[in-house]
């Protein structure tokens, strides 16, 4: 055995890296903590989409005529067909939960604070890139849901001033929702976004690694603060702890609620209700209050607004002030925005029923 | 560069070469790197774009689609249509379904056609014959009989399809 | 921070739950858009299931109740039809119920009135229609999808369709042909064999041997069999059936139109127990969840299928009333 492991290093030269990787010394105020799991959690949900995804490609059929009845298949014949499907249909909203708690944790931690800048910025990469994930996957079926919040999705892409139609024929692949849709949004889930989104979380990682953990902001945590623990095992259990439990859920609720599959889509049907997937709903019922004319306003300026400033955090809050009750700016502005997101997804929930 | 910049090298490997790595030798690298890579970047990314856009840009074929013989089509009311019409979408043969709205002005001499596609956010409108106007039941959009925004966010009328006679049987191009 | 990282995680699952929740509520549209699509169909899982109408599971059944009106302008409205259903691990049973002031089961039935027959009566129906296959029109407008009425004209009116690839399974249960044997007619409609006769696109499944023959002679002046097993029974059984003798009638004595005899095959999938009790048609059939015939829909709980529902009252064609949105069968 040794030799064996003496005869792979000796050729791969791993064992050094491998070994520094695994005893890197975590704070113990993280040890144990689920507010940092976090982050881990989201990338085992990335991991179950990766795994889910690619045993669903071996089944769906990327095209108009196909699409549904692949879909309807691995729901409803394929052995274990439901909860692979259940797994990254469930999963894909965890992730986007995850995501968000992990980014307000980061954000009331004021983690993004110099030197961690590039790790916040490839953070606000990835849940953008999460969220295109979410709106590219949902057509794929085929089904009316799926058809419908792509038309509406491509034409809010559409009401950018001058180039709108451009940017939604090339969405589309044409002026219509066809198969050239649906190969393009194939194309981007399955290949395009994994690979932009693996490499992004290397770097984010790799950045994690570099600066090490954020200093800690409660008087408790700063007192462990010169307490080490290797990152194998102590942390790994832990995230693999909750991972498990990740798990579990995704498949206790895949069993009890099956992956939704609606009807296939029919162009024609004039008494659908298009809806979007629930979290992009409070951005659908926005859309209500700015009819005509002020319509960019929401489909544009105001996620530009969000994301740039998003992206421009680290740089304009540069106080050395790390505790979120004594920024008052910073904590108001995220309460202000929870609470805009929730209330409007509540209405829409309402009015949707 | 000055090899004082570059890691000491184990004297048993060997040296760096401080010939080549003169000044001018490495300006020279650097900027033929550059315009190699330049160039290599537009050779690769043009075509990519290009190709990516495809032909997503062209207008549809125009499509003459049957609505219907004149004996058929109501003289005085909305008649909804739903049409259906082999094309090609991309690479694939399809039938293409979609919805049209027909109307006469003049009792059936003429018809007007209105695609059923509504302008904001691309749903199908429905007609209610009761309040003679059109409605969408995504944003609560209303259009008139003449398909002209009454309220809501619709930000045009709905298309106008041109609309030919032949043979006792009308037909939209789509 | 030991008790922050549980509440933490305590609410985690909560929102994930809620994820859940939501996305299962906007599972079928017919739950959200009640104004649209009002009709859905539960069907309960039970042990086993029977053709009893009184079988105490219906008392757990969701009812659906459906106004059936007229498919033609100017015809009167049916009446409401309750529709309820069950599932076992091989079949799906479908109860429905609806009022129907007169038992029509002598369809063109002889009238002897002591020198010749005259021929009258007919039967009343109810339709069941899904799609076989993923059928997008259908789901989204119901069998108005498959009513190929554009024409002005009436008699161009056929139900199918006009491609060979899109089919539907039709159950026609008959109160005269099918019904005292225990069986719905098991059909299936696509694209019309003949263009000028509407109703060329509609078939019989397959059968072996079996089914119902008009009881007529040869110069359609009257039946050619009486009732072996006693003249003046409503039914003639294959096998009861004996050479006409009008010597044995009296006038006012009415043979049935018919020689009954139940399919063998895919045509006599569905079994069905129909019975008129005050006023009321209370009709049970019973099918396997897949027949294993390409004739017929095939069904998979969970999966939700959308079907459509006619009734006829004492007649046949174009006078029939239907369910007027799309109706959809879910399973619990």
């Amino acid at each position: 055995m040794n030799r064996t492991f003496q005869w792979i290093d000796e050729r791969t030269g791993l064992s050094g890296p491998i070994r520094a990787f695994f005893n890197y010394p975590v704070p113990k105020y993280v040890h144990r903590n689920f507010l940092y799991t976090l982050g881990g959690l989201t990338l085992i949900s990335f991991s179950l989409q990766v795994i889910t995804g690619i045993l669903l490609v071996f089944y769906y059929d990327p095209s108009t005529e196909g699409a549904y009845n692949s879909v309807d298949y691995i729901t409803y014949i394929l052995p274990l067909g439901w909860l692979v499907r259940g797994i990254h249909h469930y999963g894909a909203s965890a992730m986007v939960i995850l995501i968000s708690l992990h980014m307000l944790r980061t954000y009331y931690y004021s983690a993004y604070k110099k030197p961690r800048e590039i790790n916040w910025l490839t953070g606000v990469l990835l849940l953008f890139l999460v969220l295109a994930f979410g709106f590219t996957g949902y057509l794929l079926p085929w089904d009316q849901k799926g058809y419908w919040a792509t038309k509406v999705g491509t034409e809010i892409a559409g009401s950018v001033p001058m180039m709108g139609a451009y940017i939604t024929k090339i969405m589309r692949g044409g002026a219509d929702l066809g198969q050239a849709t649906l190969t393009r949004f194939y194309a981007t889930h399955v290949m395009l976004l994994p690979t932009a989104v693996a490499l992004l979380i290397a770097v984010h990682i790799f950045q994690l690694r570099f600066h090490g953990m954020a200093p800690p902001i409660t008087e408790r945590a700063k007192a462990q603060s010169k307490k080490f623990l290797p990152f194998f095992p102590y942390w790994v259990v832990t995230d693999l702890i909750a991972g498990l439990g990740l798990l579990a859920l995704l498949v206790y609720i895949s069993y009890i609620n099956r992956a939704p599959l609606e009807f296939p889509a029919d162009p024609t049907s004039s008494n659908y209700l298009p809806r979007p997937e629930w979290y992009f709903l409070f951005f659908f019922q926005l859309l209500k209050y700015f009819p005509g004319k002020l319509e960019p306003v929401i489909t544009i300026a105001i996620p530009l607004f969000i994301f740039g400033s998003m992206l421009l955090l680290p740089f304009i809050d540069t106080s050395e002030e790390r505790r979120p009750w004594h920024k008052p700016v910073t904590t108001l502005v995220s309460i202000f925005y929870i609470v805009v997101i929730l209330v409007f997804t509540y209405l829409a929930m309402a009015e949707f029923g | 560069m000055a090899i004082s910049d570059l890691p000491p090298l184990d004297p048993e490997k060997g040296e760096w070469d401080e010939k080549a790595l003169s000044r001018r030798d490495f300006l020279e690298a650097a900027v033929v790197f550059g315009t190699l890579a330049g160039a290599g970047a537009v050779a690769v990314s043009v075509p990519s774009m290009r190709f990516l856009v495809g032909k997503s840009l062209e207008p549809p074929v125009a499509q003459w689609v049957e609505l219907g013989k004149v004996s058929d089509l109501s003289a005085n009311d909305v008649t909804r249509v739903n049409y259906s019409v082999r094309g090609t979408d991309a690479w694939r043969e399809v039938t293409k379904r979609g919805t049209v709205y027909v109307y006469s002005d003049d009792g059936g001499e003429s018809f007007v056609a209105l695609d059923g596609t509504c302008t904001h956010l691309g749903c199908i409108v429905q007609w209610h014959d009761d309040e003679q106007k059109y409605k969408c039941p995504c944003h609560a959009g209303f259009f008139t009989r003449e398909g002209e925004v009454i309220s809501g966010p619709p930000p045009r009328p709905l298309r106008e399809l041109p609309v030919k006679t032949e043979n006792g049987v009308v037909f939209a191009e789509i | 921070m030991k008790k922050l990282s549980i509440v933490t995680m305590l609410g985690l699952l909560l929102v994930l739950l809620l994820a859940a929740c939501g996305g299962g509520s906007a599972e079928p549209a017919a739950d959200n858009a009640p104004a649209s699509q009002p009709g859905t169909l539960t069907a309960v899982k039970v042990d086993a299931t029977s053709l009893d109408a009184n079988a105490p599971y219906w008392a757990n059944a969701p009812v659906l109740s459906v106004d059936t009106k007229a498919a033609v302008d100017g015809n009167p409205d049916g009446s409401t039809v309750k529709l309820q259903a069950v599932y076992d691990g091989q079949y799906l049973v479908i109860r429905s119920e609806w009022a129907d002031p007169t038992e029509s089961v002598l369809k063109n039935a002889w009238t002897w009135d002591g020198t010749a027959f005259t021929k009258s009566g007919d039967e009343d129906r109810i339709m069941i229609t899904w799609p076989i296959g993923n059928n997008a029109e259908f789901a989204s407008k119901g069998c108005a999808a498959a009513c190929h009425n554009s024409s002005e004209n009436q008699d161009e009116w056929w139900m199918g369709s006009d491609n060979a690839n899109i089919r539907y399974d039709n159950w026609h249960w008959k109160s005269a042909r099918t019904n005292p044997l225990g069986y719905t007619d098991d059909q299936w409609w696509s694209v019309l064999a003949d263009p000028a006769d509407p109703e060329s696109s509609r078939y019989g499944d397959a059968k072996d041997s079996g089914g119902y023959s008009d009881n007529v002679n040869e110069d359609k002046s009257g039946p050619q069999y009486m009732n072996g097993a006693g003249i003046t029974g409503d039914f003639i059984f294959k096998g009861d059936e004996v050479a006409i003798d009008t010597a044995a009638l009296v006038a006012g004595d009415v043979i049935p139109g018919l020689v009954l005899a139940k399919p063998v095959g895919s045509r006599g999938d569905i079994d069905a127990n129909g019975v008129w009790i005050n006023g009321n048609w209370v009709v049970v059939q019973r099918r396997l969840l897949n027949t294993g015939h390409d004739d017929d829909a095939v069904f998979t709980p969970p999966k939700p299928m959308p079907f459509g529902l006619s009734v006829v009252d004492n007649g046949g064609g174009l006078p029939h009333t239907v369910g007027p949105d799309v109706l959809t069968l879910e399973w619990k």
